[in-house]
């Protein structure tokens, strides 16, 4: 099936009358947990999942895709109107979107982010249905060898890319490798480290650790502060940005589209890191480079753009590969094994309808939130007015009962609660959460790739040189190290 | 880096060593059939390189001027105590009181803890759980924990 008629059957999919209805609760429920400070994709993808259980395995990946969309452009809003990030890739939003709000332009701010996201979105979304059938193609000749070299890319990458301490990230990779060998042996069926505990044989659950390590921890993290945030007194006239401010903003929204178009296929990069590249590349080339962070318009923009981008594209590893280049698609990936969905080369053959039609409802969500996002922001607006006093609470039971359902198991509600005490200690000491999961959830690949690998070649790491996709990851892998090495002997 | 890098650095020391052991412990296997527990020792030997290059790195640089204490000494982190161990009771509750119940005085006790009067605590706790058994026992179907009461 050719990309053009994979999404014409994508449509047909999607079209039909329950799956828009998904859609558009996906979409909502998204934008909604999105909105609220601190809850982003990830966050509201683990605690929504259980909404999701009762349908039919197409009809729930197509919600996930609009809860995904939906808090991706959510998360933009709280940016502007109170200056706390309702997710890490909105960060950047702060610095111009709080600004033009002070200025009285909340409504062009908050307009021009829905705008750019639904453009760059859309791009991303071609993007990803051109590239996904070669790759998909490229994906079926890979063994053990190309796809251990490939996932060792992978967290070369999300090491590299560590927004803070290298040493750190790779501690967090590890800790999250370590934490996917509990329970039974893949291959040999031995207990590793399960202790004789029963509950603990089968190993634990991404989305539980997801829910504590994002979810409660963030809580944990909010309950602690002694000053609330304040919301901006706005008075939203138009959320049209006018004709100076389209002109202003055409080629940063293009140029965020790129550099997310890019950055979201590449492991470890994904939205967040898209949106400050796009931020830095904007003021380099703005020939008023001291209007940044004074609330200029292409800040807002061109990180609006790279996010949602990146968004859609970061689907193409996934989606052909089965190998989830960011956190948000690590967990996205669990809910898909959840429904009986493993994405990878073969999704596209064995399940088209589901293939196509995650890609199909993404362009649909797009517009969806386009028409529902301009006159909604008044009501998420409201949203942000509940007390925090009766928020977290809430949220503490979304994420028990979040926990609770996915094997309807007590003990994964108290694997939550751990995690989100070690969420809360890992951002005491400054570690990032988001290579742990990664780890977590690509450590049993990574695994059964390499003793496979070295059962292949009877213990001869020379099986890596002999396949050029596996060298050529090495090859890339040895620069990502070095890189750094030679910039700190150069330094001195 | 500063002290509480130290610290951290120490504690994924002691956790990749204790884990490294038991590995040996209990059989690699070799290159050309590995078994088990290669993994863990791969994982642990390579834990316990970068744990001493942070920790290197640590000592280094000096304490620095973030310490362990200071992380927690502008913050409330007493509510968060507290919250933790009102969750820690509902975790070993609900298996006795089930869903119902033991949300019913979990989300009273979060809502008290939030600063909410008596009335509107238990008001609010009322709700709450009662809205979430409807969504995701009547609803969604979903097995919730009834208890000893059936409920």
């Amino acid at each position: 099936m050719d990309a053009l008629n994979g999404l014409l059957y994508g449509l047909s999919v999607a079209c039909g009358a329950s799956n828009l209805l998904l859609l558009l609760g996906g979409c909502l429920l998204g934008t909604l947990v999105g909105v609220l400070p601190g809850l982003g994709p990830v966050g509201a993808i683990s605690i929504l999942l259980p909404l999701t259980f009762q349908l039919p395995p197409v009809g729930a990946v197509i919600m996930l895709a609009g809860i995904y969309n939906g808090a991706m452009y959510g998360g933009s809003t709280t940016s502007i109107l109170i200056n706390v990030p309702g997710e890490a890739a909105s960060v950047v939003t702060c610095l111009d979107g709080y600004r033009m709000a002070q200025k009285g332009q909340a409504g062009q701010a908050l307009g021009i982010a829905v705008f750019g996201s639904f453009i760059a979105g859309t791009l991303g979304l071609v993007g990803l249905q051109i590239a996904a059938g070669p790759l998909s193609a490229l994906a079926l000749k890979f063994g053990p060898p190309e796809y251990f070299a490939v996932i060792l890319l992978g967290f070369t990458f999300i090491v590299y890319l560590a927004q803070r301490s290298m040493i750190k990230a790779v501690l967090m990779a590890l800790t999250g490798i370590l934490l996917s060998l509990v329970g039974l042996d893949p291959i040999t069926a031995e207990q590793r480290l399960t202790f004789g505990a029963l509950h603990l044989f089968e190993g634990l659950n991404v989305v539980p650790l997801a829910i504590g390590l994002f979810g409660l921890a963030e809580v944990f993290g909010n309950l602690e502060k002694t000053a609330s945030a304040k919301i901006l007194t706005v008075n939203i006239r138009s959320l049209f940005p006018g004709r100076r401010q389209w002109l202003a903003a055409k080629w940063a929204i293009v140029r965020g589209s790129v550099i997310g178009f890019l950055m979201g296929i590449l492991p470890g990069g994904g939205p967040v890191l898209s949106t400050f590249i796009a931020y830095g590349v904007e003021k380099r080339v703005s020939r008023h480079p001291e209007k940044f962070g004074q609330g200029a318009i292409e800040g807002v923009a061109a990180p609006e753009a790279a996010n949602n981008a990146a968004a859609s594209t970061s689907f193409i590893p996934l989606l052909t590969l089965g190998i989830p280049p960011n956190v948000v698609l690590a967990v996205l990936f669990g809910a898909f094994l959840i429904h009986g969905v493993t994405p990878g080369p073969l999704l596209m053959t064995q399940h088209p309808e589901i293939f196509w039609g995650v890609i199909a409802s993404m362009y649909l969500g797009n517009v969806m939130l386009l028409i529902l996002n301009l006159p909604f922001i008044p009501l998420w607006v409201q949203v942000l007015r509940i007390p925090d006093r009766i928020l977290y609470p809430l949220i503490i039971l979304f994420c028990l009962v979040g926990a609770y359902s996915i094997s309807n198991s007590v003990f994964d509600i108290g694997v939550m609660v751990l995690f989100g005490v070690i969420g809360y200690f890992l951002k005491k000491f400054d570690y990032e959460a988001a290579p742990l999961i990664l780890g977590f959830v690509l450590g049993p690949m990574f695994e059964v790739n390499l003793r496979r690998s070295l059962l292949m070649s009877q213990g001869s790491f020379g099986i890596f040189a002999e396949r050029p996709i596996a060298l050529a990851a090495f090859a890339v892998c040895a620069v990502l190290i070095l890189l750094p090495i030679a910039k700190r002997i150069r330094k001195r | 880096m500063n002290r509480r890098d130290r610290a951290s650095s120490i504690f994924f020391l002691a956790l990749a060593s204790i884990v490294l052991v038991l590995s040996v412990w209990q059989g690699i296997g070799a290159l050309g059939n590995p078994g088990a527990w290669f993994m863990p020792f791969v994982t642990c030997a390579l834990m316990i390189f970068f744990a001493l290059a942070g920790l290197s790195a640590a000592c280094r640089k000096g304490a620095g001027a973030v310490g362990v204490v200071e992380a927690w000494r502008p913050v409330r982190w007493s509510k968060n105590a507290a919250v933790l161990a009102v969750l820690a009771v509902y975790v070993a509750l609900l298996p006795y009181a089930g869903f119902l119940i033991a949300t019913f005085l979990l989300m009273s006790v979060l809502f008290r803890l939030n600063a909410l009067t008596v009335k509107a605590a238990l008001l609010a706790a009322c709700l709450s759980s009662g809205l979430a058994y409807g969504l995701f026992y009547l609803l969604l179907k979903t097995p919730l924990p009834r208890g000893i009461w059936g409920f």
